[in-house]
């Protein structure tokens, strides 16, 4: 498990984490998501090692991170803005990732040759900034990471070549059990694909939570009549004799307390998770819902 | 669990060595090609090994240069952000990536040093010198060029470690490299002239600029030895090792690991986020921002005050406030410096350079009025000349030793002219200005020419004096006056300075100056009348007669060989007398005003060009 424990980070006098703290469970797909400058990178890079926090913890299966190539080993990580050596080759670059990697796979690598169609030789730096990025994923899914830590990795992608390395994600997770963490300001890139998400905004953890426990603890009840008292309204629409109820606990829970008023017509719907983000942050900022609607 | 910590990683290195190829390979070659080059020049074998002997001279420059473009490839990945975060995203620790850096950083320097010298090895065995020894050249040339080189990479590693970008590693490392000398130059330019009478002595500060001092220390030096055939064949040689060389570049190369030990500790508390930053340690921007200022107005100062003659105050003040402007831009990176912090920043620096002048100014320590007394000193060199510390306008000065309390109260009392004279230079120069003197007023029927010829009814003839007191409680204290030499100081110097004593130097080891004894060393006298005509004279007889002319001049007053002791004497017309003593040559000049001397070259057949013809020019 990757846990966060009130990390703050300053840059001069910009506060760019603000006691952060959150876990990402093993063998889960989280979600990081927030708007431009909410601290997202920023807090990958202290994960990954980069940045130095200045208060808080960062562990890894209760081992620190930084300045610890033996957790770091663990950790493949592609930042949001690429990196190669200048004249490097993806072949150059399959070379130094192996001498910084113990178990760096070779044979997966040659396999990723069929899927990802790099050229082997010329330099990176002359491919497309979607081909680099794919690169990038080629080098980090072969390092056979447990914590694989992906910064804006659909960003330069085709849809079809979005989805492919969404799969191959997938099934690197099925596979070995391998713990992901991406992030990303829009959360429609993730909803498939994640079981955890995280939103952040100005440094800070606005929400954490499993989304089996989010869909299964919110609901949409569209009914005519009054709801019954005991239920948690989050919010409420009326149009004509049709009210709409957003209400939070498990669909039979609800059923069994409308049932008991006998209402001319009800309905308990499952939210979308854009819908029950929004009921859920209520009041945050614009920013935050903008990432979301 | 904790990593244990490792200070080489093998990929790293590869990769290092790979990726900057080019710059040791390049230097490789450059090292063959200028060992074939000087093996090439020299037409013998000891000519190749006299190179050898002042090859680390050379190669200090370029191992100046060659340091920090190696530091600023190998740790360059710190400057960009997408470079610096992906690679300390890799199972390294810091420790890792600088042993590594630096290991190739060393192996850069020592491959190529190692092939140059091999070959220089080579050829100096192929070559006829059979000096003993002569085979450590190239190895020794090996140890002095990677010392050198562990001083200039540590300290350029250690500015890579200061800064957040190239320009500040390059800037930062050339200030601190040459900080010595910068801080010797606004020494020299700005406080000194404060201080009427102290000279800045450049030595100490030069020591402290392994740049400048580097490419002057000996560290090899070499003798021929030749037949006695007149063509004088060079049949052998002998080298030594010059201790004090070695010794300071052993102490730069101990600096040097100092250094990077200090890098070390810098990296490990390095915020990766100073990638692009001017400075990556924040408490070193206010030293920056004092240092900055300060040497932009020393260098707008010397241009315009040194260089250009007017200006320098005005352009002094205009240097701070733009060095002051681009240092707050340099460090935050932004054109739009003019907030009120950095305003009230620039009046507070301002304020103190201007109270540390004041202070400077208001000479706190009493070191201009300062005038030893009489039973402080144990003796006082007078010396004539204008610079004490040069070595080049050392060479030329002459000096004398007092030390008896009489000539000490004399030395004293030159001390007390030059202290209360401070114009003799200024009021010389106003006399001789001919343009001022041409400026004929209205009405006037003065011409110009006859105004320039009046002006020789007070002539003034300054003369750099330079005391050095040498205290009883064993320190030296060194004053520097510009004294009239017709003066009263000219009429107690001069007795010393036309003597037989200062005529004949020490450093001919007579065991006296007895015409007898000079003429007996004496070979023979070759005279010179700098128009082409020589004269020599052998006769002993006519050689002591010759030392008895000098001897009366002397006591005349008129064989002071400084020019400005010497009224109305006629450049025109010196003579250059010297004494082939075998082994040694001593040469005196003679003025057309030495009547003796004059008189006896008659007596010889002889006659000074000022008895036979009139000059056309008198000064």
């Amino acid at each position: 498990m990757l846990e966060l424990k009130n990390i703050t980070k300053k840059f001069g006098d910009f506060k760019a984490l603000d006691d952060l703290s959150m876990r990402v469970p093993k063998g889960t797909v989280y979600g990081l998501v927030g708007p431009n400058g909410a601290g997202k990178s920023t807090a990958i890079r202290c994960i990954v090692g980069v940045y130095r926090p200045d208060s808080g913890s960062i562990t890894m299966d209760g081992g620190s991170v930084y300045e610890n190539p033996a957790m770091k080993m663990r950790i493949g990580y592609i930042p949001d803005d690429v990196f190669y050596f200048p004249a490097a080759t993806l072949e150059e670059m399959r070379a130094y990732y192996r001498g910084m990697y113990p178990n760096f796979d070779d044979a997966l690598f040659e396999r990723l040759y069929e899927i990802f169609n790099l050229p082997r030789k010329g330099p990176i730096r002359r491919f497309s900034k979607g081909m680099q990025k794919q690169a990038a994923f080629h080098l980090a899914i072969c390092c056979r990471p447990d914590v694989l830590i992906l910064d804006e990795p659909v960003d330069g992608l085709d849809p079809v070549m979005r989805r492919q390395v969404m799969s191959l994600i997938l099934a690197d997770v099925a596979e070995r059990g391998t713990t992901v963490l991406i992030s990303s300001h829009n959360l429609r890139e993730l909803e498939d694909v994640c079981d955890h998400v995280g939103i952040m905004d100005h440094g800070r953890m606005l929400l954490e939570k499993s989304l089996a426990d989010m869909q299964g603890s919110t609901h949409k009840l569209q009914m005519v009549g009054q709801p019954p008292e005991n239920l948690e309204i989050l919010h409420e629409s009326t149009s004509g004799r049709l009210s709409t109820y957003i209400v939070r606990g498990s669909a039979a829970e609800i059923e069994k307390a409308v049932a008991v008023l006998k209402p001319v017509y009800f309905d308990v719907l499952p939210l979308s998770l854009e819908e029950i983000f929004i009921y859920e942050l209520g009041g945050v900022n614009y920013e935050v819902k903008n990432i979301i609607l | 669990m904790k990593s244990k910590i490792s200070f080489f990683n093998k990929t790293a290195f590869k990769k290092d060595v790979t990726r900057f190829a080019p710059i040791w390979i390049l230097y490789t070659v450059c090292m063959i090609l200028g060992v074939v080059m000087l093996f090439q020049d020299s037409v013998n074998g000891y000519i190749f090994q006299r190179s050898l002997c002042s090859l680390p001279q050379s190669m200090n420059v370029i191992n100046f240069c060659y340091a920090v473009i190696v530091a600023q490839l190998l740790f360059g990945d710190l400057y960009s952000s997408r470079m610096c975060n992906a690679l300390h995203a890799l199972p390294l620790r810091r420790e890792s990536w600088f042993g590594t850096h630096v290991a190739a950083g060393l192996s850069f320097s020592l491959v190529p040093t190692l092939i140059g010298m091999l070959l220089a090895a080579l050829l100096n065995a192929l070559g006829d010198s059979t000096m003993p020894g002569g085979w450590q050249l190239p190895w020794l040339n090996l140890l002095a060029m990677n010392l050198q080189y562990l001083f200039y990479f540590g300290l350029a590693v250690l500015c890579a470690m200061l800064v957040g970008n190239r320009l500040a590693q390059g800037l930062v490392y050339g200030i601190i490299n040459f900080a010595s000398v910068i801080l010797y130059w606004l020494v020299d330019t700005l406080i000194t002239p404060l201080y009427y009478g102290l000279q800045t002595n450049q030595k100490p500060f030069l020591r402290l600029a392994p740049v400048v001092y580097g490419s002057e220390a000996a560290y090899m030096d070499m003798e021929y030895l030749y037949d006695d055939t007149p063509e004088e064949h060079i049949i052998g040689a002998q080298f030594t090792v010059e201790s004090e060389g070695w010794i300071y570049i052993a102490i730069c190369a101990a600096l040097g690991i100092a250094f990077l030990v200090a890098a070390l500790l810098l990296y490990r508390r390095r915020r990766l986020e100073a990638a692009g930053d001017f400075m990556a340690v924040r408490h070193l921007e206010p030293v920056f921002m004092v240092a900055f200022p300060l040497i932009s107005g020393g260098v707008m100062y010397f241009f315009t005050n040194d260089m250009l003659g007017s200006g320098g105050v005005v352009f002094l003040i205009a240097g701070f406030v733009i060095g002051y402007i681009a240092g707050r831009m340099l460090l935050e990176r932004t054109i739009r410096v003019f907030s009120k912090k950095n305003v009230l920043g620039f009046f507070a620096l301002a304020a103190a350079f201007t109270a540390a002048f004041l202070l400077v100014k208001s000479d706190p320590l009493g070191w201009v009025g300062w005038i030893p007394e009489a039973e402080e000193i144990s003796q006082v060199e007078v010396c004539t000349g204008y610079y004490y510390y040069d070595d080049y306008y050392a060479d030329s000065n002459r000096s004398v030793t007092l030390q008896t309390p009489e000539e000490i109260r004399q030395a004293l009392r030159v001390h007390e002219i030059g202290l209360a004279d401070r114009s003799v230079m200024e009021r010389a120069a106003e006399q001789n200005d001919y343009e001022k003197a041409a400026e004929v007023e209205p009405g006037e029927s003065e011409t110009a020419d006859v105004r320039w010829e009046a002006r020789d009814g007070d002539y003034l003839s300054p003369e750099g004096i330079i005391l050095k007191y040498q205290m009883k409680d064993g320190s030296t204290r060194l004053r520097k006056y510009v004294i009239d030499a017709q003066g009263e100081a000219g009429e107690i110097l001069i007795p010393y300075f036309s003597s037989m004593k200062m005529l004949f130097p020490d450093s001919l080891k007579l065991p006296d100056r007895s015409c007898e004894t000079i003429a007996a060393r004496t070979l023979q006298v070759r005279i010179d009348d700098g128009w082409g005509g020589n004269q020599i004279i052998e006769s002993k007889e006519l050689i002591a007669q010759l030392l008895e002319a000098i001897e009366a001049d002397c006591a005349a007053g008129r064989m002071a060989q400084d020019y400005d002791f010497r009224l109305y004497s006629d450049s025109e017309y010196t003579y250059w007398i010297a004494f082939d003593m075998g082994e040694i040559s001593n040469q005196i000049c003679s003025y057309s005003d030495c009547e003796n001397i004059n008189e006896f070259l008659c007596s010889i057949g002889i006659p000074h060009r000022s008895m036979t013809e009139s000059p056309e020019i008198k000064h």
